[in-house]
């Protein structure tokens, strides 16, 4: 697809044409993390574009916490979302695949995704639990955006993924074609990131087929000795980018049918806790193995892609402070050791 | 005509409320417009303002206006089920699921096995049977129940279904596991009326469906006699919310209870954890 180099003030130009048309999402600093916020015409001077990664996933957009599916809500709002990782991107792929899927496609979901505009950025630098790379993925995109910035010197290069993010840039003739030159530093841009994520995941030991090998580990004596510091709060699953769990509750009256949709926790004793009181996982070192088969066996069997896009949030929300490459690390050694973090770095 | 969200139930009126036994009750639905499933099929059934919880019908596909569905009163949703009273509105979704892969059983001899409130999806697969009866050997038709007065389907099962082993190549072997001074049927858990079973196994099918513990031990003794894992058919129970594939609740393993079942042979799940929960 096309590149182009815009300037900063270009480019601060076509966002707050777009809050015009758009209701406009962009990554803010709050203390030490970037949270999407909403954009106005005053507040796009503090827009972070291209740094890292928000906290909160792309999710948040089109499938969010509680919502009516019956009857289904006015999805029609148009919005564009600035600042997706690619790893929001991979959480993507699950949600189109789950809400997208054959004959069952959720109301709300088809149209808040074809009324969503993702504008994705490159990631610059890591945060100290991003491992994208150890899951096969990259701070940078490939596919699946409708345009995607690099930050680079006084602008970005800006690319096209899609018709949709052409139609965002219809109006913007004052784009200017990248060049070579440019093109080759977005290269080592890119290059360099993907090796600080690399190099800080060195230690972890989790092999680069994890979706082959976890069948193998499945059974391993390990999971007992590492789920203790799970307190079954649910912020992993609330955070991560592809977990797609939820229940129905009926709020109906009389003869006229309401449900809606609430985010589920498979970590939660009653997640799979049948009328009788009986559950397939009544421990919770049964429910922690399960949530991580879930991501690297049982998607890549449903969707042909492990269910972890190694965003990291899962380890920085933890209150119980589990590492889960640790975790990874002890189950493929065969040995249980502390997998609680010690620090992390924030912005 | 397709519902254009996934979620929005098909009203239906409780026509009639059956009492089957003191736990067990049979609803009577009257779907507002036409409802089509197949035997092993399941619907997502909706008590406005309580919850949803999902059935299998009991009753003959064949039947398009109307729909039995026998709920046993466990939790939430299937208390408020049993305060159901004829003239109320209730919802549906559906049918979900695989049917019975009746295609399979051609030729075979069929063993059916059913245990308390898991005769319901049994009875709508047994109906099925009896239309196509030429397809299959024979029919040998196992039912257990706690008591006596636990049995649903009384008038069938220890009544007029009888009169239908006189013309078709259909038996029946039933018992409770404990007998009361009326009882003129067999005594002993359900996987006693496996003993001596008058079949060829090698060329049989058996259809399991009942509490858990009972399809273990009948899953158990089925291949102990023989039956090859493939041939064993067993109905899951899962929490369930969606019905879809979407909130995933459901899996056992990588399998989806909505989706890839709720009908499962042996051998695609017997090494899944919990499976017997």
């Amino acid at each position: 697809m096309e590149t182009f180099f815009i300037e900063n003030q270009r480019w601060k130009e076509i966002v707050t044409q777009w809050t015009k048309d758009y209701i406009v999402f962009a990554p803010f600093q709050f203390n030490t993390h970037l949270l999407y916020q909403e954009v106005s015409e005053e507040s796009i001077e503090d827009a972070i574009f291209g740094y890292v990664r928000p906290v909160q996933p792309l999710k948040f957009f089109l499938f969010p916490f509680q919502e009516r599916v019956v009857p289904e809500v006015d999805a029609s709002e148009k919005r564009v979302v600035i600042g997706v990782s690619n790893c929001d991107l991979g959480g993507l792929k699950i949600l189109d695949s789950v809400f997208l899927n054959g004959d069952y496609k959720d109301p709300n979901y088809i149209k808040r995704r074809e009324n969503t505009f993702i504008v994705s950025i490159d990631c610059k630098r890591p945060l100290s639990v991003c491992f994208c790379e150890k899951i096969g993925l990259s701070p940078f995109p490939n596919d699946g955006y409708d345009l995607n910035l690099t930050l680079v010197e006084n602008g970005f290069i800006l690319e096209i993924g899609s018709q949709k993010g052409e139609r965002l840039l219809s109006d913007s003739s004052f784009l200017r074609k990248a060049n070579g030159n440019e093109l080759s530093k977005r290269d080592e841009i890119r290059k360099n990131s993907s090796a600080l994520i690399k190099k800080q995941n060195e230690r972890f030991q989790i092999p680069e087929k994890i979706h082959a090998e976890f069948k193998n580990v499945f059974s391993s004596l390990v999971w007992e000795d590492i789920w203790e510091n799970c307190v079954q709060c649910g912020s992993c699953t609330n955070v991560c980018p592809s977990c797609v769990c939820f229940f129905l509750e009926d709020i109906s009256k009389e003869e006229h049918f309401f449900k809606s949709k609430i985010w589920d926790s498979c970590l939660f004793p009653g997640y799979a806790r049948m009328a009788s009181g009986v559950s397939p996982r009544p421990l919770l070192s049964e429910r922690y193995k399960n949530r991580l088969a879930c991501k690297y066996m049982y998607m890549v069997e449903h969707f042909g892609m492990v269910g972890c896009t190694g965003c990291g949030r899962c380890i920085a929300g933890c209150p119980g402070k589990i590492d889960k490459r640790k975790v990874l690390s002890c189950v493929f050694n065969g040995k249980a050791e502390d997998v609680r973090y010690e620090t992390l770095e924030y912005l | 005509m397709k519902h254009s969200n996934i979620y929005e139930p098909i009203k239906c009126e409780v026509e009639r409320v059956i009492e089957e036994s003191p736990t067990i009750k049979t609803i009577v639905l009257i779907p507002e417009r036409e409802f089509v499933f197949q035997a092993g099929q399941f619907i997502s059934f909706t008590v406005p303002g309580v919850g949803e919880a999902p059935f299998t019908p009991s009753s003959s596909p064949f039947v398009k206006e109307k729909m039995d569905v026998t709920v046993m009163k466990t939790g939430f949703v299937t208390s408020a089920i049993h305060k159901l009273k004829k003239g109320d509105i209730v919802g549906i979704r559906g049918p979900y699921g695989k049917p019975y892969p009746l295609e399979n059983f051609v030729g075979k001899e069929i063993l059916l096995v059913g245990g308390g409130v898991g005769l319901a999806p049994i009875r709508a697969l047994f109906y099925s049977l009896i239309e196509t009866i030429k397809n299959y050997k024979k029919i040998v038709f196992c039912c257990g129940a706690k008591t006596p007065a636990d049995y649903i389907y009384k008038d069938q099962i220890l009544g007029k279904w009888h009169d239908l082993c006189k013309k078709l190549p259909i038996s029946f072997r039933i018992t409770v596991d404990k007998k009361d001074e009326n009882w003129k049927y067999g005594e002993g858990l359900v996987t006693k009326t496996l003993d001596n079973l008058d079949m060829d196994i090698s060329n049989s099918v058996a259809i399991v469906c009942g509490p858990p513990v009972m399809m273990k031990f009948t899953t158990l003794k089925l291949l102990d006699l023989g039956f090859k894992e493939k041939d064993i058919y067993l109905s899951m129970e899962r929490k369930m919310y969606c019905a879809v594939g979407h909130c995933r609740h459901c899996l056992i393993g990588p399998y989806f209870v909505c989706k890839d079942g709720p009908v499962f042979t042996y051998d695609l799940i017997k090494n899944e954890p919990g499976l017997w929960a």
